[in-house]
């Protein structure tokens, strides 16, 4: 009786404990999904805000000595015009906007003033977008119109709308800038096939302007020359602009510190997890050592009553090996039946109170199985043998009369 | 009754027994002679604590004297392993207690086979179904000990010590827990054994019980004071 309630107090608190063991690994799963989510929206921000820094990058043609751009700022080679059609046209996926200029410095005869010219066509839209495309970033200029930097307008006392001379034909003024301090200042800007027609170069460009260039990799320049240089062969890119380069860097510096900062705190979780585990597992320990301790004490509590029946078969002719292979046998019997018991009534209990799936985890794991019905017969048997043999080796009066 | 050749079942000769407490040794069994024919129904009183339980169980093989021997036809069963002793009080010597000793978790019927497990050699079925009919027990053979009476359970246990029809019976004290009416009825069936030629030894504080037998012992201080014969001889 003691064996089948001990058995059955055994695997209840086993459930209760794989219950918690359940419990706690599910905990941990939710956790580690948690944290994998969290990192993703991490890394989801920073390419978002990655995005919107986006930067400017100059094509031109392949032969156009770099030190002539960085010298007068524009280039003297020329390439068709056609190529940012090619551009556009192909699926290229790091450059949101194409812009085709032909620059050059040019005298205003009529002023006697220095001018760099920039004819510009407006946004070639990139084919594959569609609709979806950004809106457009620079305005066309149309023909017959011109826009001043601030040096020219100012200098001359010119307004919008008004009418200028400008290489003998006239133009008239839709927008004039304020000082920006650059180049700009003394700039004009016409429609691009005007100024293949001032400059005789037609359907020339020496210059196509990549705004908005979205690259994630942090060798951004690198990938998008290697998708331009697969669409355009003749042509060299150059990022437009320190300052810009600037921005890149801090960008990348940013996704650096991102990513270090997600590396730290899946660190610490890990950190925070394993931690978590030992002080499950020490947990686990100790129940497990206290359901041990309480079946071993009502085992062995029952040794006294064990005592008087090995008295009352050692008289009746029970004696030595046969005595001891009785007692056994018999505790043996109790164990399979109290884990028999035992099993019936948590087959019951366990769906109950815990549900199907710690009912199956605990009844499917062949070790779990194992020990929980190899432990208690074996205790059983253990706190059997000890009477057993103290009982084969004394005097059966002895023992009748001690208890 | 046949006693002039009566044959000895057994003999003891020179039993001491003594324990240890804290003031020393006490001697409870103090140079016993005592000799047991077929037949004989000896019953043995004293004050409590002069060594009646100590002396069956001594002659009962059932705890080994300091000093002495115990021949039971010419076996010594404290020469004997205790395996091979146990094999030998299952087949030649009955015990029935004060406190029956039964045990709990067999049934009545199978408490009074359970000498015979040792001895596989007989089926003692029928054996059982005899004693459960003489005793009165037929409608309890399947109750467990907690669910009887006194009376049935001393019954029981009578029952389980004359199974093997051991040549010998030590009852200590049988009648102790039991009624008038219950404890006479023991009394009958140890008479009746022994007069079927068995030897029975019963300790006992109970006069009518004491008066039993055909043989009387006075026991004091672990020693015989008087062993009166009914037949005259001493
Ligand atoms: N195992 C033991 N250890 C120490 N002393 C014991 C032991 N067994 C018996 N005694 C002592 O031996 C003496 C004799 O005991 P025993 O039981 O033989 O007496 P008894 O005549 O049967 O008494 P009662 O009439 O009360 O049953 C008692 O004083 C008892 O205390
Ligand atoms: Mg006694």
């Amino acid at each position: 009786m003691a064996v089948s309630v001990s058995v059955l107090s055994y695997i209840i608190s086993l459930s209760i404990l794989s219950n918690s063991q359940i419990s706690f690994s599910n905990k941990m799963r939710v956790m580690s999904s948690d944290l994998k989510k969290e990192i993703t929206d991490l890394e989801n921000e920073i390419r978002k805000s990655m995005k919107g820094l986006g930067f400017n990058i100059h094509i031109y043609p392949e032969k156009q000595d770099l030190s002539v751009i960085y010298e007068q700022g524009y280039g003297e080679q020329t390439m068709p015009e056609e190529y940012v059609e090619t551009l556009a046209n192909s699926k290229i996926v790091t450059v949101n906007h194409l812009l085709p200029r032909l620059t050059q410095m040019v005298k205003w005869e009529e002023k006697d003033q220095s001018v760099l010219l920039i004819g510009v066509r407006g946004e070639v839209p990139i084919a594959f977008r569609g609709e979806n495309r950004k809106k457009t970033l620079i305005d066309p200029v149309k023909i017959g119109d011109i826009v001043l930097g601030h040096e020219l307008h100012n200098k001359y006392d010119l307004k919008p709308s008004d009418i200028i001379k400008f290489m003998g034909k006239e133009f008239r003024i839709t927008a004039t800038h304020p000082s920006r301090g650059t180049v700009d200042d003394i700039t004009a800007w016409m429609a691009l096939s005007t100024v293949q027609e001032l400059l005789e170069k037609p359907s020339l460009i020496n210059g196509i302007l990549a705004l908005e260039c979205n690259c994630e990799s942090i060798d951004r320049l690198g990938d998008i020359k290697k998708e331009i240089a697969q669409i355009l062969p003749n042509t060299k890119i150059i990022e437009k602009e320190s300052k810009a380069l600037a921005r890149a860097e801090a960008r990348n510096k940013v996704k650096r510190t991102g990513e270090k900062q997600i590396q730290n705190f899946a660190i610490s979780q890990k950190e925070l997890i394993v931690n978590q585990s030992l002080t499950a597992k020490l947990f686990v320990l100790i129940i497990a050592a206290l359901s041990i301790g309480w079946i071993s004490y009502l085992t062995f509590s029952n040794v006294a009553s064990r005592s008087v029946e090995i008295g009352i078969l050692g008289a009746m002719g029970f004696g030595g090996s046969n005595l001891i292979l009785l007692i056994i046998s018999r505790a043996m019997l109790m164990g399979i039946a109290g884990t028999l018991c035992a099993f019936a009534v948590s087959f019951v209990l366990v769906p109950v109170f815990w549900g199907n799936a710690i009912f199956v985890s605990i009844f499917m794991d062949p070790s779990n199985m194992l020990v929980l019905t190899c432990v208690p017969i074996l205790l059983a048997c253990g706190a059997a043998w000890i009477p057993a043999v103290k009982g084969a080796l004394k005097d059966p009066a002895v023992i009748l009369r001690n208890e | 009754m046949n006693n002039t050749v009566s044959e000895v079942t057994l003999r003891a000769d020179g039993i001491t027994k003594s324990y240890s407490s804290e003031s020393g040794l006490i001697r409870v069994l103090n140079h016993i002679n005592l000799e047991l024919s077929h037949g004989d129904f000896i019953t043995i009183s004293g004050p409590s604590g002069c060594g009646k339980s100590t002396l069956l169980a001594v002659l009962g093989a059932l705890q080994e004297p300091d000093s002495g021997t115990v021949e039971y036809d010419g076996i010594s069963p404290y020469r004997l392993s205790a395996k091979d002793r146990a094999q030998f009080r299952s087949k030649n010597i009955g015990f029935v207690f004060q406190d029956f000793n039964l045990v709990p978790y067999l049934t009545v019927r199978e408490n009074i086979l359970c000498p015979g497990i040792v001895n596989s050699s007989n089926d003692w079925g029928t054996r059982t179904a005899e004693l459960i009919e003489s005793l009165g027990l037929s409608d309890r053979s399947n109750h467990y000990p907690d669910q009887l009476s006194s009376g049935e359970k001393q019954r029981t246990a009578l029952a389980r010590a004359l199974l093997v029809e051991p040549t010998i019976i030590f009852a200590d004290e049988p009648t102790g827990n039991l009624d008038q009416e219950n404890g006479q009825r023991v009394l009958d069936h140890l008479t009746s054994y022994a007069n079927d030629g068995a030897t029975v030894m019963m300790a006992t504080h109970d006069m009518d019980a004491f008066n039993t037998g055909n043989k009387h012992l006075q026991m004091d201080e672990g020693s015989i004071l008087t062993l009166i014969n009914d037949n005259g001889n001493n």
